[in-house]
């Protein structure tokens, strides 16, 4: 080999190595990632994305863009990045990976509506749960969220029978799907609107309808006492004394104790809900450990 | 042939790192228009753009500047548009869009400068009018818009809507807080109702004389000197001079909402023909 060949050669080999560097892999993001910059990682998988033409490799970047942003707090943008991803050009466990981090950001950013479109999505690719179990815990809080307890529980028995465990488990799991779902254990809808009516009847009352007897006594009690005021005020002929001091302040602690009880029922509703998806959650772990 | 080969060598590379200098402006470009406006600006600040062309370096610089003005970091953003050489393509663009934001935060003396040194053209008058009529100088506004060509389609629509707001603001007598001070110590509310705020002013109104009928009740029955007597009076008195001083505060708020509202609406209209023109 003359030296003007070994020139090329070399030459060529340096070349097309420069030219390789700007990235066709996620090494440098991911590395990135892993130290937990994840801006700096989110712009590099832009870059890779950004010089490849390869279809498959913009939406894998687009996707570890979306996880950065999920670790970023931003939620929103996330969701935005996956819906750059052609699901109909996605191969389909990636189309589930895609589906997977839209719901699990959409139920950061408690969207559950959100969810139920993404899980008609999956559906209208998928027959059945066997490649999109790791979505169905998140669908499963998603519809408990929404109330919606027929199709929760029957996702959570699809869910029990497509998971990897013994007949005897699985047998064990519905057993407590079905008392977690039977109606005397399914949370109570506390309506605002019912909480305000029921104290603008009787003072108190509504933050009692939303389980706070004390503070619904202590509101009783405040517009009695206002109220006396008022009567005994006028009774001794302070007619003006007995109407603003007494009348005036019951008139505003009435008012108040109204939006207070109708406060206190969405409160107690977040409250239900949370702790009824922790009983959830609970079988869930204990499913799949 | 040892020489030719080494000056080949240098050349491919120095011409491969002009392509890859082009290509991250591009990428740039690509990170602003894609909204990823905090990637954008982190990506030019760490980039090392010394050695590229001053056109590459206009060009970055007018990304990093977009994407400022997209994340509301006006000030940053007119600064970075600033930047931007005379030479660029970006230079009216981004000393329009600086002019702007100086505007938006309020430094209309700034941006009024960067539009007189900008060539004469149907925009920048209409957004040197814009700026007048913000800084309430009716008669530069009515001069620069007699330089504006309402016949083009990014100008009709919002010259006609700043001649409107310009007789509203001209015809707007401003209230006297002093005057609504005054006017409620006579009657207590009156000077609400006269900021404008009649369910206020009403409001205040009953407060006081309930609590004034009171004060008078618990002095004809128990005297001056009685606890109930003082206590009375205290807490009509504590409403009768808060409401003084809510009626001077409710007129500055008041003139100061009026204020912002029209701000608002003339910087939205001064906003629409440089994006409808720009885009």
């Amino acid at each position: 080999m003359n030296i003007k060949t070994r020139y090329f050669l070399i030459y060529i080999f340096l070349f097309v190595l420069s030219l390789s560097s700007s990235a066709q892999d996620f090494r440098k993001a991911d590395s990135l990632f892993q130290d937990n910059h994840f801006l700096e990682a989110s712009i590099e998988y832009a870059r890779t994305s950004f010089y490849s033409k390869d279809i498959t490799l913009q939406q894998e970047a687009s996707y570890r863009r979306a996880l950065c942003y999920r670790f970023m707090n931003e939620s929103d943008k996330a969701i935005k990045e996956l819906d750059r991803v052609n699901l109909f050009r996605a191969n389909p466990d990636f189309r589930v990976k895609i589906i997977y981090e839209r719901i699990l950001n959409a139920f950061i950013q408690k969207d559950y509506n959100q969810i139920d479109l993404s899980v008609s999505k999956l559906k209208f690719f998928e027959k059945d749960y066997s490649r999109s179990m790791c979505i169905l815990p998140t669908y499963i809080l998603s519809l408990n969220s929404l109330r919606k307890w027929d199709q929760a529980k029957k996702v959570f028995s699809d869910y029990v029978e497509v998971s990897d465990i013994s007949d005897d488990r699985k047998k064990e799991a519905i057993n407590s799907i079905d008392s977690i779902y039977c109606i005397k254990n399914i949370p109570k809808k506390y309506s605002s609107e019912t909480a305000e009516n029921w104290s603008r009847f009787i003072p108190g009352a509504g933050h009692m309808y939303s389980g706070n007897i004390t503070e619904g006594l202590f509101a009783f009690g405040l517009c009695a006492g206002f109220a006396f005021i008022g009567g005994y005020e006028i009774y001794y002929k302070y007619y003006f004394t007995g109407y603003v001091f007494g009348f005036g302040l019951l008139h505003k602690s009435y008012v108040g104790g109204m939006r207070r009880a109708s406060y206190l029922a969405d409160r107690k509703n977040d409250e239900v809900m949370n702790l009824f998806n922790k009983r959830c959650v609970e079988l869930l772990i204990k499913i799949n450990s | 042939m040892n020489k030719l080969l080494i000056i080949f060598t240098c050349l491919s590379f120095t011409f491969c790192s002009f392509g890859q200098t082009k290509l991250d402006v591009l990428f740039v470009k690509h990170l602003a228009e894609t909204e990823s406006y905090k990637e954008c600006i982190f990506e030019v600040d760490r980039g090392d753009f010394s050695l590229s062309s001053q056109n590459i370096k206009d060009s970055i610089t007018f990304y990093k500047g977009w994407s400022q003005y997209s994340l509301k970091d006006l000030n940053e953003s007119a600064n970075t548009f600033l930047s931007i050489s005379k030479k660029s393509s970006f230079y009216t663009q981004s000393h329009l869009f600086a002019a702007y934001n100086y505007a938006h935060i309020g430094k209309y003396s700034q941006a009024m400068l960067i539009l007189d040194d900008l060539q004469k053209s149907s925009l920048v008058s209409f957004e040197k009018a814009g700026v007048s009529l913000l800084e309430r100088d009716y008669e530069t506004f009515y001069k620069n818009m007699k330089m504006v060509d309402t016949t083009k389609y990014y100008l009709s629509v919002q010259s006609h809507r700043l001649y409107k707001y310009s007789k509203v603001l001209e015809s707007h007598k401003y209230k006297s807080p002093l005057l609504a001070a005054g006017l409620s110590t006579i009657i207590p509310g009156l000077g609400k109702i006269y900021a404008g705020k009649t369910g206020e002013g009403l409001s205040s109104f009953f407060a006081c004389a309930g609590l004034g009928l009171v004060t008078l009740e618990q002095y004809n029955k128990n005297g001056i000197k009685d606890y109930r007597t003082i206590i009375a009076s205290s807490l009509f008195s504590l409403f009768y001079i808060g409401n003084i001083w809510g009626s001077y505060f409710t007129v500055l708020i008041t003139e100061n909402e009026f204020d912002d509202e029209y701000k608002n609406k003339i910087l939205f209209n001064i906003h629409i023909p440089l994006r409808t023109f720009f885009k």
